[in-house]
This record gives structure tokens, sequence and C-alpha cells, in this order.
């Protein structure tokens, strides 16, 4: 028995190690290129180590782009939806997965359905309500929608309170709890990884959200970091290291964010002990 | 229970007064909204023009990314009836946006400003104009060419002579199959002589087909003769030419290995001869300072063979700077594109591009301005700068092609026109699914019906008849 | 269980947590949606003020326009193939980063990173790892003596090329399926090895059911997000060679904002709308046969 655990263990090692090194492999490729010299940039196939390495493109992005104050727009913009997403998404899935009410199965089906139509066809009429509403020179249409929710995140939630067990919530009701008790104190601590995997994503999602902006932003007081990122490709000169050297810094702080959120995706004390 | 609905009452209160202050707040001013490139060179110009023009306001608003991208934050600006005074357009869009009445014709504003197309280049001129109704749409800023670059090294390698390029197709064929290598696999590693865009030249197609007597419409974009016997037979060429590297797939798996920038394998011996744009000069400068290379221009090939005379031509595309139709400001609008295209902000532009090539510690050589006179400066500007005489010499033959120069026929469909010529017809011959005329036959087809919906509409609504 | 009573607090209570939600569909979401569909019917070129033509755009979508069939295939092609195999690897991996190994959170860190690296930054290093000539993959192949394909140049192998590519960015999966695996309580297992379970019927009887829900997730969002895919194509292959990438928003895209055909693409959405909104529904018909819900 420890002899097999011990050979499983080193496969499971052999095959992360592997597949870690492909996964690794498009980061290290960033870097990589951001500190290349401009004329290697298009060795082929690619030269891993620059030589030298040089500094120079994260010189020219501040150059090029007002770097610190895209950095400011699209920390706010994130803080912003991830606080807006906490808000109004564990609510909405938990009326869907653990409440019963007229409606619900049609409003669902609903929530779903507004993800199935390409996003191409109704930017425009979106742009027409978000003048309407005034907020055309804003950051609003970038981060308030948040507030309201999303169909992404309220699906998956809903799918994780359905794990829950009902045994939990009936217990609680029986000592006169409120189903608002329930949700706050009973099923929103024992969904806590997926309450982590929604943060993450929201604060992926802002963080590459090109077209909002594009469409939006009128000004560099309101642009965020993935608008920026794309002047470096202008017709005639796409200035790829400096591209690089950008990216590299945009994504820096998302890696960190990461690492230390997944340690989040342990299992909740209370669910563990729950059934022994 | 009552806490939680306090709670929740507040937060939906708490939104909503942020949305209300959020319309108090945005109260519109009268300003000079443009919408074009950011970047230091491009923000310096704009700086100039400020400093010129202290009574207008100047609003820049940064358009970044590509030439999609930036269409579709237009079209919602235009749509939800907020466009900006100014914006960059490629030139090729723009009877696109005329046909759709969604940019102010410029006609009034010319002999108020003492205007004349001869002080820009004509060709540049009359590209932003539409041909259905004639009207000026745009002031064009600047434009570029096509000419053929070749690697001398290579050339005395096999043993063609470096100095001269061969002129006939015959002549160019066989000087690819020399020049083009093969390993010991069947690979390609090296192209000798790139005429097909995406494959190592850009722009090619279109000028060899003028080059070879064909017109890919009528003068007035009314008719698509994409399948002009002349252009059938310049791709069939094209097809002879690809097939010397074993055929279109080991020519872009060939392609493949230099990554994405499409310039990278001629300076490093992949590529021994392509046509290719003028911004070519300014890489070699910058990637590769001791390249041994030639220019020549590309000549017609229907002269030639008639009267044995040497004939240059080329292409040109570029951008130019327009005034939305519902623009607020549409006076000092004019006043804007007229400057920047002008000779001072050409000047400003020129300027400012030289400082930041210093900075940035990189040679510098000239964009091509469409205002000829700025052309003029910008030759003498390069004169002084620190790059090698072939460079120097290649940029001057690059200027003086602008003469000889066309440009891609005007029509709402011209997008699709591109579409459907590069993206579909000459790879179905590259490919061999199709011969050259079927498949030049099928894209007229379907050009041409989208062509004849966009002319019914725009004779309906216009109430003009073309046809 | 106790079987369900109608309680006045419950319904309140529903009502008033979707409140934020259900104003948000109706401010922002449901009013766009309608008007794409009434587009649908019209000549709408964005600039110009819409016109009414009936069923003119779906009649020339599926009569006259071969580039709608080509672009549908393309996408089905890409959804049924490579939505079970994303689903597949980002539960593998997720089930291997799931045991405690020594380093746990750099490599949970290195499976998400290419979902975190620009698409445009990495596009240049798919050239070079699906080159037939240098590349990577094809080395690999050559080890065991088989000669790779011409990937993103070849019309029969630029789609599994995209595949390949797609299982790189299984992080946001993965993600999702650690998270799920927290909510497999570890008793079960317990249990189940006390019942001398080995590890296939361990996966098969505790895990695969109690990750139900979130592999039902996956699949409905895998289905609607891959037929919608688009960015890649558009900035690596142009929808090219001979249309083998381009995809159905592909195609919408260069009709709404290339041609200025906005009518037609809204009717491409629909239709594309129509498609996934029956795929949900038999998927969700179908959950009562497989999904494990401990709520119901």
């Amino acid at each position: 028995m420890n002899t097999k655990r011990i050979f499983l263990r080193i496969i499971a090692y052999i095959l992360v190690i592997i597949g870690g090194i492909s996964f690794i492999i498009p980061f290290i490729w960033t870097v990589s290129t951001a500190f290349k010299p401009d004329e290697q940039i298009f060795l082929f196939p690619p030269k891993w180590i620059p030589e030298p390495p040089t500094i120079k493109h994260f010189k020219e992005v501040f150059e090029f782009i007002p770097f610190g104050l895209l950095y400011k727009n699209t920390v706010l913009l994130a803080l912003l939806n991830i606080a807006g997403t906490l808000f109004s998404c564990p609510l909405a899935a938990y009326a869907f997965a653990k409440l019963k009410w007229p409606g619900r199965d049609m409003l669902f089906i609903i929530t779903l359905a507004t993800m199935m139509l390409p996003p191409q066809v109704t930017m425009i009429p979106q742009f027409l309500i978000f003048r309407r509403l005034g907020w055309l020179n804003t950051m609003l249409p970038l981060w308030m929608p948040s507030f309201f929710g999303n169909a992404f995140n309220i699906f998956l939630l809903r799918q994780f309170f359905l794990t829950l067990p009902k045994e939990l919530d009936d217990a609680a009701r029986m000592d006169g709890c409120s189903f608002f008790d329930i949700f706050w104190r009973i099923n929103l601590p024992l969904i806590i990884p997926a309450i982590t995997a929604v943060t993450i994503f929201t604060f992926m999602g802002t963080w590459n959200n090109f077209i909002g902006p594009l469409i939006y932003v009128r000004s560099y007081n309101a642009m965020p970091l993935s608008l920026g990122l794309r002047m470096f490709q202008e017709a005639y000169s796409a200035e790829w290291g400096a591209l690089m050297a950008a990216s590299l810094m945009m994504i820096l702080p998302v890696i960190i964010v990461f690492f230390f959120l997944q340690k989040y995706f342990v299992q909740g004390i209370s669910l563990t002990g729950l059934k022994g | 229970m009552k806490s939680y609905m306090r709670i929740l009452i507040l937060g939906v209160l708490f939104v909503f007064s942020l949305v209300s202050f959020s319309i108090v707040s945005s109260a519109a001013k009268k300003t000079l909204e443009v919408w074009a490139p950011g970047g230091k060179i491009w923000e310096d110009t704009y700086q100039e023009f400020q400093r010129t023009h202290p009574d207008i306001e100047l609003k820049f608003v940064p358009l970044t990314g590509g030439f999609d991208e930036r269409k579709q934050k237009l079209l919602s600006a235009v749509a939800g009836g907020v466009p900006p005074d100014v914006m960059w357009v490629d030139r090729f869009e723009v009877s696109q946006w005329a046909a759709f009445d969604a940019l102010t014709p410029l006609n009034k504003y010319i002999p108020k400003y003492k205007l004349s197309p001869s002080q820009y280049i004509r060709q540049t001129w009359d590209e932003a104009i539409f041909p259905w109704d004639n009207q000026l749409y745009a002031l064009p800023w600047q434009t570029d060419n096509r000419i053929i670059f070749w690697n001398k090294d290579i050339f005395k390698e096999v043993g063609v002579n470096p100095d001269k390029f061969p002129i006939t197709w015959e002549e160019q064929l066989e000087v690819n199959k020399k020049l083009t290598k093969f390993d010991d696999k069947g690979n390609v590693t090296r192209i000798g002589f790139a005429v097909v865009e995406g494959l190592g030249a850009n722009g090619s197609e279109w000028v060899l087909g003028w080059a070879n007597g064909g017109e890919y419409m009528t003068a007035r974009s009314t008719k698509v003769t994409l399948n002009h016997p002349k252009l059938v037979e310049t791709l069939d060429w094209l097809v002879k030419m690809t097939d010397v590297s074993g055929g279109v797939e080991k020519a872009a798996a060939f392609k493949g290995t230099w990554g994405i920038e499409v310039q990278a394998p001629f300076f490093v011996g992949k590529i021994a001869a392509m046509i290719n744009g003028n911004w070519t000069f300014e890489n070699i400068a910058r990637y590769a300072p001791n390249l041994n290379f030639g220019v020549s221009p590309i000549y017609r090939r229907d002269v030639y063979l008639k009267e044995k005379k040497l004939v240059p031509i080329t292409f040109s595309g570029g951008h130019a700077f327009a005034i939305p139709k519902g623009a607020k400001n549409p006076e000092d609008a004019f006043e804007f594109i007229r400057w920047i295209t002008g000779i001072n902000g050409t000047r400003a532009y020129r300027n400012a591009s030289i400082a930041f090539s210093k900075s940035m510690n990189r040679p510098w050589a000239p964009i091509i301005f469409a205002y000829q006179a700025a052309n003029k400066e910008s030759l003498e500007a390069l004169a002084e700068q620190p790059v090698t005489q072939a460079i120097k010499d290649g940029v001057k033959l690059s200027f003086d092609l602008m003469a000889y120069t066309r440009f891609r026929d005007r029509s709402p469909a011209a997008l699709l026109m591109q579409r459907e010529f590069l993206g579909h017809a000459r790879d179905e011959a590259l490919y061999h699914k199709k011969t050259p005329k079927q498949a030049l036959d099928d894209a007229t087809r379907t050009i041409q019906a989208e062509l004849d919906r966009l002319l019914d509409e725009w004779e309906k609504r216009t109430g003009k008849k073309l046809r | 269980m106790t079987k369900f009573k109608r309680n006045k607090e419950e319904i309140i209570t529903a009502y008033i947590i979707i409140l934020p939600w259900l104003l948000g569909l109706s401010i922002f979401i449901v009013g766009p949606i309608i008007s794409s569909l009434m587009f649908s019917f019209m000549d709408y070129s964005i600039v110009l003020p819409p016109k009414f033509i009936g069923l003119g755009n779906y009649k020339r979508m599926f009569l006259n326009d071969p580039l709608f069939w080509k672009s549908l295939y393309n996408t089905l092609y890409m959804t049924v193939i490579g939505v079970p195999l994303n689903i597949v690897l980002a539960l593998s991996v997720a089930l291997l980063l799931n045991q405690k190994l020594k380093g746990e959170a750099l490599f949970r860190t290195i499976f998400y990173l290419p979902s975190v690296v620009p698409q445009v930054a990495i596009s240049l290093l798919w050239m070079w790892i699906l080159n037939p000539q240098v590349g990577l993959i094809n080395y690999l192949l050559s080890l065991f003596g088989i000669k790779g394909p011409m990937w993103l140049a070849s019309e029969q192998w630029a789609k599994p090329a995209f595949i390949i590519m797609g299982l790189w960015g299984i992080g946001g999966n993965m993600v999702i399926f650690l998270a799920g695996l927290q909510n497999v309580p570890q008793h079960l297992y317990d249990a189940a090895i006390v019942d001398g379970a080995n590890i296939w019927q361990r996966f098969r009887y505790v895990t695969f059911p109690m990750l139900s829900p979130t592999i039902f997730f996956l699949l409905v969002m895998g289905i609607i997000g891959t037929l919608q895919i688009f960015t890649q194509a558009y900035i690596m292959t142009a929808g090219g060679p001979m249309d083998a990438t381009l995809f159905y928003v592909y195609h919408l895209f260069n009709k709404a904002f290339r041609d200025f055909h906005m009518g037609y693409a809204s009717a491409m959405a629909w239709f594309l709308f129509i498609i996934i909104f029956i795929a949900t529904i038999i998927n969700l018909k179908l959950a009562p046969k497989w999904v494990y819900y401990e709520s119901e």
C-alpha cells in the first residue's frame, strides 16, 4: 500500500512537472522577449536568453503611454468590478439555487439566454443606453453594470450553492434563522472556493477587457491598460519589445493575486466535519 | 431579517445615487474633439496645434488598436449621434463611410481656405473623393508605395546580376527558381522572389494587376471587373511563382518560421527579393543597417511588351482626416485637418518623429506625406541623418515614384473586395482548388451582388442615377 | 426530505435579493437583445436608419451565402471536439493539483499562466510552436518517427491546431474544478476506502457525482463560449487558409463592421442564439440523468 502510494505520488509529480513546463512556456517567452534587443525578437527558432538583456523596452513603455495613470485606472476598475460582482452575484445565485419563488425557472432560462447572443450585435444598442444615461464621458459603463450582476457568475455560483446539502438549511430554519441568515452565515462560507474563482475571473476580466474600454473611453483619464497596450501596434511599426514589456508589467500583479488567492481552494472546515 | 433588508435597500439606493450623480456631472462643453492616433510623436504634434491655435480647445482622444477596432468605436459613436469633430480614417474606407452618409463633404471649405488639389499628391486627394457623388470627404495625410527590394549578396551567390533586377515575367520566374532554396527534406529555406501578400510581399497583387494592364473596377466603381483577362493572367503567374517553392502550403510553412514580423526574413536572407512598402527603408536602417540591397520600381508589363519602354507603376494607400456627419464643431475641425495635413502640421510631426527616434537611439527615415511641399523638407531632413547612402537613394526613389502611383478602387464594397480577392479568390487559385479564372469569376459575382445592393439603396436614397 | 411549504418570507426574500439582477437585466441587457432581434428583420447599416425587410436577411443567409454554412461547420467542429477535450484536460489537471503536492501553489499558478498572458503576445509564440518546419510540436512528433502536418497552413489541420492551442487556456476551467473539488467531503473518500474502492471507483462513485454540477456548468458554458469563438482566428489566421478557420462569429463580425451590414449580422446572431438555446435546453433536460445536486 505504502509503496504504491509513493509510486503514484512520483507519477503525479512527473505529470505536473511536464505539464508545468509546457504551460510556463508562454510566460517565459513574454519575459524573455521583454528583455531582448530588437534584432533578437524575431529570431527563429527563438533565442530564450537575451544577449545582452536590455531594459530599454521598459523605458519605451513609459515614453509611449502614461503607464502609471493607466495602471491606476485599471486597478480602480478591477476593484470596483470585484466589489460589484461580489455584491450582486451571490445573492442572485442563492435565490436561483435555494429559494422557491414564482417565475424562478423562467428567469433562470432568461439569465442563461443573455449569454447566447454574440455581443457584437448588442454592442451598439447598449451604447445607446449608456448614452441616454449620460455615462459616455465617464468610466461608469465599465464597472457599474457589475453591481447588477452577470449571468456567468450567477450561473457558476448557483451550481455551487446546489451542491450544499439541504439538511443544513432545514436545521437552521428549525433554529429560527431567516433565509438571509442562512445565506450569509451558512451557505456563503461554504462556497468560499467558488467565490474565490469568481473574484479571480472578475479581476482577470477587467484586466483584459478591451472592447468595452475601446468603445466607451474617450480620454487617458479613463483609459485602462488593456487599451493602452494596443498603442504599440500601429499601422507601420509594431513595437513588439515594448508590448511584451508592458504585458509583463501588466500581468505580474495578476499572477501575484492568483498565487495568494489560490490558497482558498481548500476544503471548507465546516464542510469536512459536517456529516462525519 | 429586518437588518439585511435595510442593508440591501441601502445598497440599491447607493447604486442609484451614483447613477443619477453621473447624469448630472456630464454636461458637455464646446471643444474640438479629435479621434486620432496617440503616442509621443502624435501628441507632440497636437500640442503644436494647440500652441498655434489658442482660441480652440483641443480635446484629443487616442485611437488605439487596429483598423477594425477603431471602426467599432467610430460606428458606435456615429450611431449614437455623438461623433467626434475629427476622425482619422484609412483612405481606403472613406468611400464606404461616404456611401452611408456618415461624413461631411469638404468641398465647400476648399475655396474658403484657398486649398487646391495640386498642393497634395494628386492620387491621394482623389482617393478621398467618393466616386458616386464626386465629393471630397477627407484630406489626405500620409501615403506609401510598393517597390522591389533585393538582397545583392544572394544574387551574387547564385550567379545572377546583382545590379539589375530582371524585367519580364519569364526572367523573374527563372530568377525565382534560382534563388529559392530547399533543405534535404524538401522544406523551403529561402524564397526567391516574394510576390504574394502575406508570404513576404505587401500590396503586390494589386500593383502587379495594374502593371499587366488589368482594371479591378470601372471608372465610377459601379461594376466589378476582377475577372478582367489581364488580372486572370496575373493571378496565373502568381500561382506559378508560388509553385516554385513546392506549393503554397510549403511557402506558408516557411513563412511561419519568421514569426509575426513580416519584414524580418528579408533582413536575414530568408527572402532574396520581394515587393514591399517604402517603410522597409526605415526598418532596414533599424534592424539591418549593413544589408547589401538593391531597389527597383515595378514596371508596366503591358507597355514594355508593346513598346519595350520602362514605365514605372506602384500602389499607394494611407490615412486621412475626415469630419463625421453630426460633428458639433465642423469649422474648427476643418481648420485642424487643413493644418495637420498641411505644411505646418507635417513639419511638427516630422520634427517630433526625428526627436523621438533620436531619444530612442534609432535611425530615422521619412514617411511620405500627401502634402507635396512637405516631402521636399523631408528629403532635406533625411540628408542630415546618419543613414547609409543606399537608404537615402531608396527613399528618394520611393518619393519620385509617387507620380506613377495608383490606389485601390474606391467603393463601399472595397473591404469586401479586399477580402474576396486576397482572402478568397487568390487562395483558391494558390491552393489549386479552382483555376484563376474560376476563382476570379466567382469573386466577381459575389462582390457585384453586394455592390448592386449598395447601389440600389444609394440611388433610392439620393435620387441619383449611376447606371 | 420535508415537503416544500410555500412560504411568504421565502418568496419576499427571493424577490429582494434577485432585485439587482432583475434591474440589471431590464436596464442593460434585455433592451439590446430585443433591438438586435428587430434589426434581424431590417436592412440596418448602423449609420443609416433601419428599414424593415421581413425575412430578407434570413433568406440570404440560408440560400445565398456559402460562407454562412462553412463558418457554421467550422464552429460546430470546434465545439464538438474542443469542448469535451478541454473539460477532460482541465479536470485531470485539477485532480492532479488537488493532491496536496509540494509546491502546489506554484504549480496551480503556472497552469493558470497562459490564461493571463495577453493573446496578442503569445500568438507569436504559437506561430513557432505550430510551425511545420522548425516548430516544437512537429519536432516532438518526429522523435516518434511521425511527420507532422502543416498545421495552420493546411486546410485540414488548421482547426485541430486551434483546438490544441485552446488546451493551453484550460486555466479558467481548472480554477472552477479546483473550487468544485473542495466541495467533495473527505469523509466520502474515507468511507469509500474503507469499502475497498480503488482509485477509479473512488473517482466514478464519489468525485464524479459530487463534481457533476461543476461539469454541467462547464459543459453549458463551453458550448456557449466555443460557438462564439473569434479572437484567436482573427489575430492568427484571418480566417484562412481557404476559410478553414472562418468561425461563425468571425463571419458575423465581417458582415457587421466591415460591410456595415448589421441587420444581416443580427440575423446570423439570432440563428446562433437558437442553436445555443436548443443545445442548452437539451443539456438542462438531460441533466437530471447524471447531475447530482446535494440540495435536492
